[in-house]
Order: structure tokens, then C-alpha cells, then sequence
């Protein structure tokens, strides 16, 4: 009999109702057929015939049906168009947000790093403490990268330089590398040949690689550009290779924009390596066979104790060792917070339409309940129905997604402003086949959630009483209404409470003062290239001609220049000693971010002096030696006094040896770092006095800061001309007003605090629409209740008080729920938040504020329409 | 059933070969399928998935139906369910046997059915 068992079990291929109808049928055949065969041959035959046909009839069979049920549903959002539009907008916003979310989580975190075998690619880093990841030094790099055996260490920095290459001068940004660096990141060049060997000893032949942008933007692409030259501040330039836009250098996220060109880093091996600080390097390597993380973290920790023994003053930060982690945990940085932040709240926002979408199926299914129950008394199975009411709300999620995917677009828009300094590659993402299968499956996924509750519901009351017109179900989908209700104002509350975070973060960061005056403020930085400006007095000659050039402009009020460039250019930190003040276990006694300044610089900033004087003219090469610092580095150093007098001298690595320099002045702190972090201590260096701890270094890159009587854009083009009459091969770059500047600084932090406004405001949206939903579908219910308590002498106002208070019961229960959620929730968007605390009151007070209006809001509409029922008809209508 | 038998036209000829089989009398499953194998010389095997296919698409039209009466109950199975040929079916078959005729006569007319004599 088991051929009969196999049979009926293979049956299931068919659809329910027509195994249902002739099942049993059908085993009675095939069991006759069998007994009836007379060959062996024959039993085969049948087996094969009988398996084949239901091979082809079971997918045929499905297929007609769920066509049949999808035209069944699409007359019925024909029927009902509003209810059509309102579920497909709910879900396209919904699920749009989520697509947007995951080409973003797509490319920043899922993607492979475009190198070769990435997983086996490291970064490697110093740490002390307080810096948890320092770069390194040439000597450090030299030493790490000689004896290191568990991997190949290449290194890489950046800066700008002045390129003329067909047309115009540009400063572009440019990569330096090791020679080695391609091959340690297993990356071909587009065209041409990467670097070898003998490209980055010192006194090589010049050679540059273009990146593909860069390639393409000014030389059009044109093949023969490889083996041509370009000039690279000055100096005419072979170019070996392209590099494909791909295949970008491993820049750390908050860098800026990637290079255009890449140039080879070169390091003298041979100099002496005791002066080991200048940490400028990033380090990246590939593990060797066999090698892990582990490992070669182990190799480098005893090879750091053995240069720490060999050169104990230089290693006396507090417990110096080196990193060496993934490079892909190192390059996404805070991506990944960010990242679940912003999708856990897309997430909540998608269940929120979800729970919309239920409640209106469900309320719908009240309507058709009846037509619901005369079906299931003609004889449609079950699972049919509930395939049936699947097919609509799947339908509707399809609908939803496709107009999702135009939200996606605009949304991803907003996403791209958070730029490649919070999301690394986030420019990469796109609407492709992986958002379009991810958007596919959870639209399917959020159809057999809000389908799947109304169709269960339905069914298990779509039987008898319903055609009797009975009402016992109706308490039971009331509660799941309600339930709904109370779950949608609760994942409400939680976004509000975020965006409500979020914003006020965002609205405290902007109020915070930065130190200075960026009303009209011009800003451009100027680049001046080793060949034609080899030394201090070259570079202070061309500065002190620029400045007085542009003081000297119509509408110019005061100009000067630094090396660095509050919220936008910042350097690294500087030791020094301070006299009279020994150092301790071989520490010195001070540290400071450094800037170059030129006289003017503070005052066209508005910048105000504390004690003492700005710079001077008078501060020459040859006049005493001063240094100007902020108040931060005052209160620090030298707390509760005037340092103005005392003495300190800066360290120096394979520069000269410094100068006693004579504090001079104090001037107010500046948010330099960025406005969400606390001033740091700063020293201001006479750019006519300075010396740069490592030999052969100048501050050749500075930014001139211009202000003007009116629009500082306006002076934009006299200040290029003034640039041009001095050398014409030096351009003007980042010509940008200041007010910019500082709005640019924050421009991730708007567009978090716009995304996440805008969840917020469609949650409390969806909710308030939830609330009114179940209040008014209640008020209609209940007709007949009004009516009699009216006629029983309840006046308007208590019929009003009555719905109202349900409706409040209704936002109160999901109030507290959401209040309760969002306090473990706050703590997981901390990433956002920079001037909050994650539990910040003003920020849930004012989140459950504008929820309660909302759910007022939502319950008094429907009280004013229970008021003015007339009992007389209401008694009358059942 | 006032609907055009035409609009069911063309049938596969595993339906034909129903309304065939079921022409001269009312017929269980299994006794369809025979007649319908023996008919065509094995020319057409249907198997129970495709037999009951066309047999539920033909009760949903109308062109079969399902009897209520039972051959003498000591011969058969009481649970077999036995299908006859509707007036319905009976214009429908007779719909399709005229267009196929019409069919072989313009191909007789062009001389593309070779000269067989019939046994």
C-alpha cells in the first residue's frame, strides 16, 4: 500500500481546495491503474506518467489561483480607492525609509573593501594614553616595517599641492605611499604601472599616479597621458599610471575628500632614527600566510618593548604600544553606530506603518465580514480565504514598495549629505539589485504582518455567526485594535523622544559659541610649492606681499592668515618645556595644538585678546623670539596667573634645536576642533619665527582669513587677481565664506537631525491617524450606545468627555509604555547626540507633550461627531 | 447554461477524449481514463493529476456533472464518483467535432490527407 502513501503525499503539489475536492479520487485511479498493470514496464509508465503530470498541474494550478486572487484584490482597491491610498503611501514611506537605510547599510558596512583578499589587510597604529590611535613616525614606520614578519607594513599620508596639468593651476588633494602600497593592498592600476621600488628612495625621478577622477576631469581621459608629464608643485612630474576610481586609498573616515593624485612617500632609510616623534604615517599591511591579527600583534608588542628599551626618551608617553586591528573595523569608524541608529529607527517606523496598515485591514474586514462568511459557507477552503486576504495586503506591499523606492531615492539624497566622513563610501551606494531583493522580501515580510493579523482574525470569526449577523467577535477585534493603537503611539513616543534628542542636540550645537566672528569672512587657502619657495624668507616674503595686497583691496577690513583654519583645518599637538618647570619621569611639562599666524590673523577673525598683544609686524627672524597661546592653554599651564612673560621652548625631532620663546599674548578660545568639542590648548607660532620640529619642513599651506565690509564672496575675484599678480602659478582653493565654514562643520549633525525629524513626524503622524482610527470606528459602533445615553439625559459635554478620556486612556497606555522603551532606546543613539545626554527630561518631556496634543487632537474629532448624534435615529437604526 | 460552446474551443485533445468517452454514458474516473487509453491506442495517457484537472475545470463550466445515481451498488464502490456529459457538454463536444471536420476538410481540399482506406 506504500505506493498509495507516496502518492497522496506527492498530491500536495497541488492547491488545498482541488486536493480537497478529488484527492481520494485521484489515489483511487492511480491504485486501479497499478492493480491493473501487467508488466512490470507497466507500473513504471504510470509512476512516471502520474509524477509528471502532477509536476506540471500543482505549479499551473497555484499560479492560476493567485492570479485569480490578485485580480480579486485589485477590483477591490479599484472599489475603494481612498483606503488603496492611504495603505500603499503609509507603506511607501515605511518601507522606502528602510531601502534607503540598507543601500546605505549596503555599502558602507556589508560591501568588501575593493581590495584584494581584504580580510587579510590590517591597519596598524601607536597608542598611549589618551590616544588611542596615534599615526607613526618615519623611524617608526622603518623600524615596524623592517622587522616585522607576520605581515608587509606600507605607509600613507595626505596633503595638497599645486598641480598644472592642461589649463589652469588646481590644488588637488594628494596621496603619498609607500612603494610597496599597491601591492600590500593587492590593487592593479587602470592604466600604466603602479609604483616599484626605486620610485620612493629619495632623489628618485619624479613620478605621479592619477587617480581616475582626476585622469578623466582634466586630461579627458586620454590614454597618452601615461608616460607625459604633468607639474606637481612646480616640478615636471612622469606619469606612470591611473588608478581606477574603485580603488580608492585606505583614507581614514573623517579625512577629506580622496586624492586626485598619488605620489611616492619617500622615507630615508638610511637617516639616523633616535628623534622618533612627527607621527604623520598611516600604516596599513597584509598578513602573511599563516599570520593573523593575534599573531601579528604579538610580533609587533615585542617589537615595540625592544625599540622602547633601545629608545627610552622617546617612548615616554604613558604605556606606548601599537594597534593592529582589521582594516575594515578601522575604516568604517563610527559608521557602524550611526548606521544602526538611523535603521533601527527606519525599522520602527516601517512596524509603525505596519500596525496603520493592520488597523485599516482590520477595520475593513468589519465591512466584509459578511462577504467573508458567504464564502466560507460556499465552500472555499480555509486556506484559500486567508491566501485571498494575503494576496491584498501583499499587493498593497508591493504597490508600497514600488512608491517606496522613489522615497529611497530622495531619502538617500539626504543620507549622501552625511557624507564619506561619517559613512565611508556612503557616495557608492545605490538602488541596485541587493537594495531591490532586500526591499522585495521584508515588503513581503510587512504583507504577512499586517495582512496576517486581520486575515487569522477574519477567518475565526468568518464563520456562522457572522452570517448571522452576530456581534461576539467584534470585542475581540476591538482589543486588537486598541492593542495596535496603544503599540503604534508607544514606537511613537520612542521616535519622538529621539528626534526630539536629536534636534535639541543639534539646536545646542549650533547656539554654541565659537570663539569668533564669522560674519563676512572670507576664507581661501594658499599653497606655496618647495621649488620656487625654498625657505622661511621666501614664504614670509610672498605672505607679507599677499596680505598688504588684500588689506589693501576696496571693502577689506583686515586680512591675515594661519596655518590652520578654525572648524576645518586642525593640526596635531606639540610638546614644549616650560621654564622653570622640569620635566617629569622624561614628560614634558606642556603639549598644545599648533598654528602658524601671521599679524591680522586674530583680529580679522574677531578673536579677543585676554592679556598681553596679537602679533606683530615687528615679530621677525630676528627680533626676539615670542609665542602667543589661548586662554585654554593659559588656565591649564599656568592656572590662576598671567603667563604673559614666562618662557617655553618646543621640542624638535630631526629639526633644529628650538628657541626659548617669550609668551607675548593670550587670546580667547576657539571651538577649533569642531563646535560639539571642547576647546583643546593652543599655541600661536609668529609665522615669521617658525621652525618646524623636522628638518627641511616650512608652513607653506595657509589660509588666509579676510574680513570685509560686505558680502565676502563678492571679493572673491580681486582676491584670485591679487594671488595672480604676485605668481600666477599659485591658486586660490577652499574660497569659502566663514559663516559656511562653521555651518559645513555641522552639516552631518542637520542631516541626522533631519532624518531623524522626519521619522519622528511621520510616526506621530501614523499614530495620530492609529488613535482617530480605533476612537472613530468606536463612536460608529456605538451609535446606539449615544443614543440612549442621551436620550437618558447625558449631556453633550459628557458624551464628549466620555470618548475623549478613552481616547487619552488609549495615548496614556502607549505613553507610558513608549516612555518606559525609550530610556534603554536613548542610551543606543548616544552616537548622535553630542550636547545631550541620552536621557536629556526637556527631550522626553516635550516628545510626551506633543504626543498627548496629538492624541487629543486625534480623540476629539470623533467626540464631536458621537455629540451630535440624534438619539432618535440612533434608537431606531438596529 | 445559455454560453456559447464555441467560447471553450479549442479543446486539448486530452478533453476531447473525455467528452468522448463520457459521450455514451456516465462514467467513473478510473473507467474514463481506460476508455480513453483504449480508444486512441495509448496515443493518449492521461494521469489522474491531468484526468481530474480537466474533469474540475469541466464541472466548473458546466460541461459535466456529477451524477447522483449509482450503478447497481453489489457491482461498485459507493464512493466512487461518477461523471456524465451535460446538454451543455454534449454541444460543446459536438461544437469541437465540427471544427476539427472543418479543419479536415480544408485539408482533404488541398489533397494533404494521403488516401487511406479505412478498415
Amino acid at each position: 500500500m506504500s505506493g498509495d502513501r507516496w502518492f497522496r503525499r506527492l498530491l500536495r503539489l497541488l492547491p488545498e481546495d482541488f486536493r480537497a475536492d478529488y484527492g481520494s479520487e485521484m489515489t483511487r485511479v492511480f491504485h486501479e491503474e497499478r492493480r491493473d498493470a501487467r508488466t512490470r514496464m507497466d507500473v513504471i509508465s504510470i509512476w512516471g506518467r502520474s509524477l509528471r503530470g502532477l509536476l506540471a498541474i500543482g505549479p499551473r494550478e497555484h499560479g492560476a489561483q493567485l492570479a485569480q486572487d490578485a485580480r480579486y484584490a485589485l477590483r477591490g482597491m479599484r472599489r475603494q480607492p481612498g483606503f488603496a491610498l492611504v495603505a500603499v503611501t503609509t507603506l511607501a514611506l515605511g518601507l522606502g525609509a528602510n531601502a534607503a537605510m540598507f543601500a546605505a547599510v549596503h555599502a558602507v558596512l556589508l560591501r568588501p573593501l575593493p581590495y584584494g583578499q581584504p580580510d587579510r589587510l590590517v591597519a596598524v597604529w601607536n597608542r598611549w594614553d589618551g590616544r588611542p590611535a596615534a599615526r607613526l613616525s618615519d623611524p617608526e614606520f622603518l623600524d615596524y616595517a623592517e622587522q616585522a614578519r607576520s605581515m608587509a607594513l606600507a605607509a600613507l599620508s595626505t596633503g595638497a599641492v599645486n598641480v598644472v596639468a592642461g589649463g589652469e593651476p588646481e590644488r588637488v588633494q594628494a596621496g603619498y605611499v609607500t612603494a610597496n602600497a599597491f601591492d600590500v593592498l593587492g590593487v592593479l592600476p587602470l592604466a600604466g604601472r603602479g609604483f616599484e621600488p626605486g620610485d620612493d628612495v629619495p632623489g628618485a625621478g619624479p613620478v605621479v599616479i592619477l587617480t581616475e577622477g582626476f585622469w578623466r576631469r582634466r586630461l579627458g581621459g586620454d590614454p597618452s597621458a601615461i608616460g607625459g608629464s604633468i607639474r606637481v608643485d612646480g616640478v615636471a612630474h612622469e606619469v606612470v599610471g591611473v588608478l581606477a576610481a574603485s580603488s580608492s586609498l585606505p583614507l581614514a573616515p573623517g579625512s577629506s575628500a580622496g586624492p586626485d593624485v598619488v605620489l611616492p612617500l619617500a622615507l630615508d632609510r638610511a637617516a639616523p632614527r633616535s628623534r622618533r616623534g612627527g607621527h604623520y604615517l598611516r600604516a596599513f599591511g597584509r598578513l602573511a600566510p599563516g599570520a593573523s591579527v593575534t599573531s601579528a600583534s604579538t610580533e609587533m608588542a615585542g617589537i615595540v618593548a625592544r625599540l622602547a628599551r633601545q629608545y627610552p626618551d622617546e617612548h615616554d608617553q604613558g604605556n606606548f604600544a601599537v594597534v593592529v586591528r582589521p582594516l575594515d573595523d578601522d575604516l568604517l569608524g563610527d559608521a557602524r553606530p550611526v548606521l544602526v541608529a538611523l535603521g533601527t529607527i527606519a525599522a520602527l517606523v516601517l512596524l509603525l506603518a505596519g500596525a496603520n496598515v493592520a488597523n485599516l485591514l482590520l477595520a475593513r474586514g468589519e465591512s466584509r465580514r459578511r462577504e467573508l462568511a458567504v464564502r466560507a459557507a460556499l465552500g472555499a477552503a480555509r486556506f484559500r480565504l486567508l491566501r485571498q486576504l494575503l494576496t491584498e495586503s501583499t499587493l498593497l506591499a508591493l504597490c508600497g514598495a514600488t512608491v517606496g523606492l522613489l522615497v529611497a531615492a530622495w531619502c538617500q539624497q539626504l543620507l549622501s549629505g552625511l557624507g564619506d566622513a561619517t559613512l565611508p563610501r556612503i557616495g557608492e551606494a545605490s538602488l541596485g539589485r541587493p537594495v531591490l531583493v532586500f526591499t522585495a522580501i521584508l515588503s513581503l515580510a510587512t504583507a504577512l504582518f499586517c495582512g496576517g493579523i486581520p486575515a487569522l482574525q477574519a477567518l475565526r470569526t468568518g464563520g456562522s455567526e457572522s452570517l448571522k449577523g452576530g456581534r461576539g467577535a467584534d470585542g475581540t477585534r476591538a482589543r486588537i485594535r486598541r492593542g495596535l493603537a496603544i503599540a503604534q503611539v508607544a514606537i511613537a513616543v520612542v521616535l519622538l523622544v529621539a528626534a526630539a534628542l536629536v534636534i535639541g542636540s543639534f539646536a545646542r550645537l549650533s547656539r554654541v559659541p565659537t570663539g569668533l566672528n564669522a560674519d563676512r569672512v572670507l576664507t581661501a587657502r594658499v599653497s606655496l610649492p618647495e621649488s620656487s619657495y625654498p625657505g622661511l624668507a621666501e614664504i614670509t616674503s610672498f605672505f607679507e606681499r599677499l596680505i598688504e595686497r588684500v588689506a589693501a583691496l576696496p571693502g577689506v577690513e583686515r586680512a591675515g592668515a594661519s596655518s590652520g583654519l578654525p572648524l576645518a583645518v586642525a593640526s596635531g599637538d606639540w610638546s614644549f618645556d616650560i621654564e622653570g618647570r622640569p620635566r617629569t619621569d622624561g614628560r614634558y611639562p606642556g603639549a598644545a595644538d599648533w598654528y602658524v599666524v601671521t599679524p591680522g590673523y586674530f583680529e580679522a577673525l574677531h578673536i579677543p585678546l585676554q592679556h598681553g598683544r596679537f602679533p606683530a609686524p615687528s615679530d621677525t627672524a630676528t627680533a626676539p623670539r615670542v609665542v602667543f597661546v589661548n586662554q585654554q592653554t593659559a588656565a591649564t599651564l599656568f592656572p590662576g596667573a598671567n603667563p604673559v612673560g614666562r618662557r617655553i621652548r618646543l621640542t624638535s625631532t630631526t629639526g633644529p634645536e628650538q628657541p626659548w620663546r617669550t609668551i607675548a599674548g593670550v587670546v580667547g578660545d576657539v571651538r577649533h576642533r569642531g563646535l560639539g568639542s571642547a576647546p583643546h590648548p593652543e599655541i600661536f607660532l609668529p609665522y615669521g619665527q617658525f621652525l618646524h620640529f623636522s628638518a627641511g619642513v616650512q608652513a607653506r599651506a595657509m589660509t588666509l582669513v579676510v574680513r570685509t565690509a560686505g558680502d565676502p564672496l563678492d571679493l572673491a575675484p580681486a582676491l584670485r587677481r591679487a594671488l595672480q599678480a604676485i605668481d600666477p602659478e599659485i591658486p586660490a582653493a577652499q574660497t569659502r565664506d566663514m559663516a559656511a565654514v562653521v555651518a559645513d562643520s555641522v552639516s552631518n549633525r542637520r542631516v541626522n537631525a533631519t532624518l531623524v525629524g522626519l521619522f519622528g513626524g511621520l510616526a506621530l503622524g501614523l499614530a495620530t491617524i492609529g488613535v482617530y482610527g480605533v476612537l472613530s470606528y468606536g463612536v460608529a459602533r456605538r451609535t446606539r450606545e449615544m443614543g440612549v445615553r442621551q436620550a437618558m439625559g447625558a449631556t453633550r459635554g459628557d458624551i464628549l468627555q466620555l470618548v475623549v478620556r478613552e481616547g487619552l486612556e488609549l495615548t496614556g497606555t502607549g505613553l507610558a509604555i513608549g516612555l518606559a522603551a525609550a530610556l534603554p532606546a536613548a542610551s543606543q543613539i548616544s552616537g548622535l547626540l553630542d550636547t545631550l545626554r541620552p536621557h536629556d527630561p526637556l527631550a522626553f518631556a516635550s516628545a510626551a507633550f506633543i504626543l498627548l496634543a496629538a492624541g487629543l487632537v486625534a480623540s476629539v474629532v470623533p467626540a464631536r461627531r458621537a455629540t451630535r448624534v440624534d438619539p432618535a435615529v440612533a434608537l431606531r437604526s438596529e | 447554461m445559455s454560453r456559447d460552446p464555441a467560447s471553450l474551443l479549442p479543446l486539448t485533445p486530452g478533453m476531447f477524449q473525455v467528452l468522448i468517452a463520457l459521450a455514451d454514458g456516465e462514467k467513473h474516473g478510473y473507467a474514463i481514463l481506460k476508455e480513453v487509453a483504449r480508444r486512441t491506442g495509448g496515443e493518449v495517457t492521461l494521469s489522474p493529476a491531468t484526468l481530474y484537472t480537466i474533469i474540475r475545470r469541466f464541472v466548473q463550466e458546466g460541461v459535466i456533472g456529477e451524477t447522483a445515481e449509482r450503478p447497481n451498488p453489489a457491482l461498485d464502490d459507493e464512493r466512487r464518483r461518477y461523471y456524465r456529459l451535460t446538454p451543455y457538454g454534449r454541444k460543446v463536444a459536438h461544437a469541437e467535432a465540427s471544427r476539427m471536420a472543418a479543419a479536415l476538410g480544408m485539408a482533404r481540399a488541398k489533397k494533404l490527407i494521403p488516401k487511406v482506406k479505412l478498415a
